[in-house]
């Protein structure tokens, strides 16, 4: 019997030790003005006032709010959308909610859109709101959520980037390893890419080319064609969007090398900087420095590439850089926000505020939302079995 | 623990993944059905394994009510009793430990099949991150990533928000362990299986609703190829309406719960594998003096000691 009960007592243990990492979320940074908005990793958007986190005033001051007030909105890897007097905020559940941005209190009593699982932040371009849910590409009022395609744009795989629109053309990469160029007007395809790999995240325009990070290296292609101008193979994941800057073009790769390409030509302007990190995010450039986050935030010389400093912040970085006017402001996995003074010396911290004491992930699985039932009837099962047990052994006593 | 860890991908779970990735692109990147296949080709070349384990089980039960016999008899002489059993083993031509090594070894293969199929659905983008460091730098493998989790009306990533799955893993479960159940012998023991009879596919058709779908097409197959092998080892064992007598009755063979091979079937209903066994393996050997002895159709073969309990 004991034979018999091991492996069940080993599945048992394995079911409870390895099940999948649930989605956790956590967003870079979104910039407006004075006030710097953010998705902890706890299903929390902040909206914090950049002169009262330097004053160290207490949480939350005038201006500042989080939403929701009590409990979790679920995981949120989407960067929150100020526009206007309103924030948009897109879950992994898939729901988009707008929010009133000097209170933060939700607008309506419904979301404004639900669908599949948002991972890319939503963008407002000419008064068009555009989500990417699931593997669709929806075009959606912003004021009413209504959608305002015929149908949306549906990829072969999901979508994890955001949009970039320009003029007339949406150019998006899914994880089905295809960019695509659509027409704002109806979302209907201009052009598609195949690339060799997966593409996770936003691709980058600039100077008629369109670049972008995918799983088998760095692309460029020319914008308003679709055609192939280099590719950077890579046996390295890239995940981040790449940034251009005056020509070049920078990106990170999951096996620790920064890279510097001329944008027109894909020729590498520098050896590839080695670090101890795995990148995942975009590079950001803040006073001539281009900025990488990954286990600590480096910064390079961009014409050069010499390696200036790295600042550790605590723990990894959990999302994009965002630099304004010599500012760089970023999120790591300690909860933690922080505003970094950038100079080619050294970045000095001018402030920092952890969103909420961390609690570690709950639930068995990414699906986890009625575990505790779960967990009820797991010891309702024990109660079961002591109880059979015992009248086993009655059985056997007399 | 860092070492036993790299040990552990490098030897089992990296080679599982990557051929998991590899068997994925021949089969129209299709996951479900490379799910089923890929757990086909597991348990066909774990087959002797397997085999050994239900032989060295089989053969196990058949003695149990011996074993019981002789507890009895030394309750008081403990080292008497030890000696007992393994000279009863040993006459028997059975290891006490013979099932659970075929076991053990199958274990960290089940172990690492579990978490190939869990980290290659990768459904976060946490989960995909963490994917790469596990691929083979082949371009082969890294271009199929991420697998596509489409299979019939389900994403292997979620659960089925059907019952279709959550009943397919609880009856297949409920079938093999039935196939298996023994019914002589301890009443202890009976009760266990009893309990064991229905908890198991009830947890596991719990756990359907919960764990993502392509976990439970894993449990399925695993179940359904499991019946498969039980049945040619041991034809349909507890699922048989043979007439058992209950335990502590004597029986006119005359050894109380020792089930019978030959009620409420033919022995052409058999499997020809099962026949053909009954009386030729180690476990099915006959003891003298006991209700294996030639020409006594009890022994050995399907279901020794695993009838079910109905009248």
């Amino acid at each position: 019997m004991t034979s018999r009960l091991l492996p069940f007592l080993l599945l048992g243990l394995l079911l409870l030790s390895c099940t999948s990492a649930p989605a956790r979320g956590g967003s870079g940074a979104a910039v407006a003005g004075e006030r710097v908005l953010v998705a902890s990793a706890e299903g929390k958007v902040f909206a914090l006032d950049a002169g009262a986190r330097s004053r160290g005033l207490p949480f939350p001051a005038p201006g500042e709010w989080a939403f929701p007030e009590n409990g979790s909105a679920g995981a949120i890897y989407a960067a929150p959308l100020a526009q206007g007097e309103r924030v948009y905020v897109a879950s992994y559940q898939g729901q988009l909610s707008a929010l009133d941005g000097l209170t933060g209190k939700a607008l309506g009593d419904k979301a404004l859109f639900k669908g599949e699982a948002v991972v890319g932040a939503p963008v407002l371009e000419g008064g068009v709101l555009y989500l990417a849910s699931g593997s669709k590409l929806f075009a959606l009022n912003p004021l009413t959520g209504q959608p305002l395609w015929p149908k949306p744009f549906q990829a072969g795989n999901r979508i994890w980037g955001s949009p970039v629109v320009a003029g007339e053309t949406i150019y998006l990469g899914s994880l089905d390893h295809h960019i695509y160029a659509l027409r704002t007007k109806d979302g209907s395809l201009i052009w598609e890419y195949k690339a060799g790999g997966a593409i996770a995240s936003s691709p980058t325009l600039g100077e008629g080319g369109l670049f972008f990070s995918a799983f088998d290296g760095l692309y460029a292609l020319e914008a308003e064609t679709g055609s192939l101008r280099w590719h950077l193979p890579s046996r390295s994941w890239f995940w981040g969007r790449p940034l251009f800057w005056q020509g070049k073009v920078f990106a990170g790769s999951q096996e620790g090398r920064i890279y510097g390409l001329e944008a027109r030509t894909g020729k590498q302007l520098w050896e590839p900087v080695s670090t101890g990190g795995s990148f995942n995010f975009a590079p950001a450039l803040g006073e001539g420095v281009l900025l990488i986050g990954s286990d600590r935030v480096y910064a390079l010389d961009p014409e050069g590439g010499q390696l200036l400093w790295a600042r550790e912040l605590g723990a990894p970085v959990a999302g994009d850089l965002v630099a304004v006017e010599g500012v760089a402001y970023v999120q790591a996995k300690n909860l933690t926000v922080f505003a970094l003074n950038v100079k080619r010396e050294g970045a000095e911290v001018l402030w920092s505020f952890t969103l909420e004491e961390r609690v570690p992930p709950s639930g068995p699985s990414s699906n986890s939302s009625n575990w505790p039932l779960y967990l009820v009837l797991g010891a309702g099962l024990l109660v079961v079995f002591y109880l059979a047990l015992r009248r086993g052994s009655r059985g056997a006593g007399k | 623990m860092g070492l036993l860890s790299t040990l552990w991908n490098e030897a089992f779970f990296q080679p599982m993944l990557n051929g998991l990735i590899l068997l994925y692109s021949l089969l129209l990147q299709n996951f479900g059905l490379t799910i089923i296949l890929f757990t086909v080709l597991i348990r066909l070349v774990m087959l002797p394994l397997t085999l050994k384990q239900l032989q060295s089980t089989k053969a196990m039960t058949a003695v149990q009510s011996k074993v019981l016999e002789l507890q009895k008899k030394y309750a008081r002489d403990k080292k008497r009793l030890a000696e007992e059993q393994m000279k009863l083993y040993k006459e028997a031509g059975i290891s006490p430990t013979g099932c659970l090594w075929p076991m053990l070894l199958q274990i960290p293969i089940w172990i690492a099949l579990y978490q190939a199929i869990l980290k290659g659905l990768a459904a976060t983008p946490e989960e995909l991150q963490s994917l790469s460091g596990y691929l083979y730098s082949s371009s082969f493998v890294q271009g199929m990533v991420p697998l596509r989790g489409e299979f019939l009306w389900l994403n292997l990533a979620v659960p089925d928000p059907t019952l279709v799955l959550p009943l397919l893993v609880g009856v297949s479960m409920w079938v093999q362990q039935k196939m298996v159940t023994t019914t002589g012998g301890d009443p202890r023991q009976q009760s266990m299986n009893r309990f064991m009879l229905w908890m198991m596919p009830m947890m596991f058709a719990l756990f359907t609703f919960q764990f993502a779908s392509g976990l439970a097409i894993y449990w399925a197959a695993s179940n359904i190829i499991g019946i498969v092998i039980q049945y040619f080892v041991t034809g349909w064992g507890g699922l048989r309406r043979s007439a058992i007598p209950p335990a502590g009755k004597k029986v006119a063979n005359g050894t109380a719960g020792i089930p019978r091979q030959d009620s409420g079937r033919s022995d052409r209903d058999r499997p020809g594998k099962a026949r053909a066994q009954e009386g030729r393996g180690r476990g099915n050997r006959p003891l003298k003096g006991t209700p294996g002895a030639p020409g006594d159709r009890n022994a050995g073969g399907p279901g020794a000691g695993e009838s079910p309990p109905r009248p």
